[in-house]
């Protein structure tokens, strides 16, 4: 199961990534995508080296998930991907069962995130891929839940509000409805 | 071609299936309120106990009937707001007490059963294990089906290996099985090897050698592409026919887009370019893989709604849809395929392996 605390000396200023990554959940909102976004932070320069959003819909491609969003961008700005053993990813909603396997590959520091994905959650919801729970060898990370969820389902909300209003509509499909966690989570 | 399925054994109440919970006794006039009041306070869903009924009635030698009601595990209880939980407790007369009940939803009728003598048990036939295992024998014509596409599989793995410099690569492809034309039954519509080539061509050189691209993702990401080609060519043809101004003529359109796949545009034996966006992410694909997908990929596999996943061998350290955990039988999941492992399995063995001996693993 994710673990709460451990991140106390830097409260606030992961709350300020966490903002970050809001926006660009927003982004995806916006977009009419499943409103989850992320960050990936540097830790030792404290320099933020990638972002990305849910983009299942514009893609065609229900892989389109904002963490793999975020590593290919580490990819296309020429950074090398061993960098990710000293950053920390924020992401509004917990990470997927692909998505958690997905950053174990990569080798993420830590993993901090918003709100339960009860559907799909890859780091304690439905399975425990983070921690080396299953027999999979290989690099395994912390994870920290919970900050700032109300808002990361409040967007959500927002989302599912906004499928209802035009819901005749029948080629856009729930499209991208892997992400969703349930109101009640917390 | 064997289907990768659960073994069926009871639930082991003292061991692993078993999780404690906390009932009460209730008065038989108080059930109907106190199961609408729980739904609210303790719903069954958040605990993942919806497979659990609310309410048991039993004999008891003494008292005659017994009424007992379900609350939740018991952190849950504690969890619940002090004066709610008073307020409950005083209502119904609740005298909690701990009680082991099945941790997980019945698969089989020997699961339900033997869980049922602990508490009553939903059990959904239609995804049971059972229901499953009668439509379990492929019709012999699949399962010939299956070896022409592994074989599809077994060319884009060597495909793989040459752009890999002589490296073994799993080889996937996937495949529309209603989609067939030239007397074969089902065609391709995404091969690893072929969109590992248009990253190279198309993406800057540092996105080359991705960790993540797995023989499976790249032939999700193909099918992504061709959906996208389809949605913008349709667009254009919209586009022109509001500007010819023709509501006629749209509706002549859209009786074109739902016919048969097949175009002589595909290339004889080649892969689709196009995809109708008609088709909802790989809904109704059946995915065919060289070695076991491991669980990045299964659960992309989910995600992209595919009907099969058919491999050639198991990959015993990392893969997860038979070896390391079965992903695909996981009910929680909003969606399942079926998994069959073992078609050409010698062959698959052979193209996995490394004929220089030089490489240091096989390429995902
Ligand atoms: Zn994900
Ligand atoms: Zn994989």
């Amino acid at each position: 199961m994710a673990s709460d605390g451990g991140v106390a000396s830097s409260d606030e200023q992961n709350a300020v990534y966490m903002r970050l990554a809001l926006k660009e959940a927003e982004m995806a909102l916006s977009k009419g995508e499943v409103p989850v976004g992320c960050v990936v932070v540097h830790k030792p320069t404290a320099r933020i080296i990638s972002c990305g959003h849910n983009e299942t819909s514009e893609a065609f491609n229900a892989t389109r998930h904002a963490e793999l969003v975020a590593i290919d961008g580490i990819l296309r700005a020429q950074t090398d991907l061993s960098l990710l053993r000293e950053c920390d990813l924020f992401v509004t909603c917990e990470p997927c069962i692909m998505c958690a396997a997905a950053l174990r590959d990569v080798k993420i520091k830590t993993v901090v995130f918003g709100c339960s994905n009860d559907r799909f959650g890859g780091c304690g919801s439905v399975l425990s891929v983070h921690d080396g729970s299953l027999p999979i060898s290989g690099h395994t990370y912390p994870c920290h839940s919970g900050l700032l969820a109300d808002e990361a389902i409040a967007l959500f909300k927002q989302f599912y509000s906004r499928q209802n209003v035009k819901a005749p509509e029948p080629k856009r499909r729930k499209m991208g409805r892997q992400e969703q966690p349930r109101a009640e989570t917390r | 071609m064997l289907e990768v399925v659960q073994e069926d054994h009871e639930f082991d109440l003292a061991g692993s299936a078993r999780l404690d919970v906390l009932v009460s006794a209730i008065k038989p006039r108080q059930a109907s309120q106190v199961v609408k009041d729980l739904s609210e306070l303790l719903p069954l869903e958040r605990a993942k106990l919806n497979h659990l009924k609310r309410i048991r009635s039993s004999q008891h030698p003494e008292t005659g009937r017994l009424l007992q009601v379900l609350l939740s595990p018991p952190d849950m209880y504690h969890a619940l707001d002090e004066a709610k939980r008073k307020e409950i407790v005083e209502r119904y007369g609740l005298e909690p007490t701990v009680h082991a009940v099945p941790k997980l939803e019945p698969r089989t009728r020997a699961q339900f059963l033997s869980g049922g003598s602990a508490w009553p048990m939903i059990f959904h036939h239609s995804t049971s294990e059972e229901a499953r295992r009668a439509a379990r024998v492929i019709p012999e014509q699949d399962a010939l089906d299956a070896i022409g596409f592994m074989r599809d599989a077994l060319v884009d793995a060597e495909t793989g290996r040459q752009q890999n410099g002589g490296r073994p690569t799993v080889g996937a492809v996937l495949v529309d099985p209603l989609g067939g034309c030239g007397g074969r039954r089902g065609r391709v519509v995404a091969t690893a090897s072929r969109e590992r080539q248009k990253v190279r061509d198309e993406e800057p050189a540092s996105m080359r050698d991705h960790p993540l691209h797995h023989a499976v993702m790249l032939c999700v990401q193909g099918v992504g592409r061709a959906l996208a080609a389809g949605s913008r060519q349709e667009k254009v043809a919209r586009k022109q026919e509001e500007d010819s101004a023709g509501g006629k003529l749209g509706k002549e359109r859209e009786g074109k887009g739902s016919e048969s796949l097949c175009s002589d545009a595909d290339p004889p034996g080649g892969v689709v370019e196009v995809l109708s966006p008609e088709q909802y992410l790989c809904t109704g694909f059946d995915l065919y893989v060289t070695r076991e997908p491991c669980l990045m990929c299964a659960m992309a596999l989910v995600h992209s709604r595919v009907r099969r996943v058919i491999y050639g061998v198991r990959d015993t350290e990392r893969g997860c849809l038979g070896s390391v955990t079965m992903l695909h039988t996981l009910t929680s999941l909003n969606h399942n395929y079926r998994v069959f492992e073992g078609v050409c399995a010698d062959e698959c063995r052979q193209s996995l392996s490394d004929r220089e001996s030089k490489h240091a693993a096989v390429l995902p």
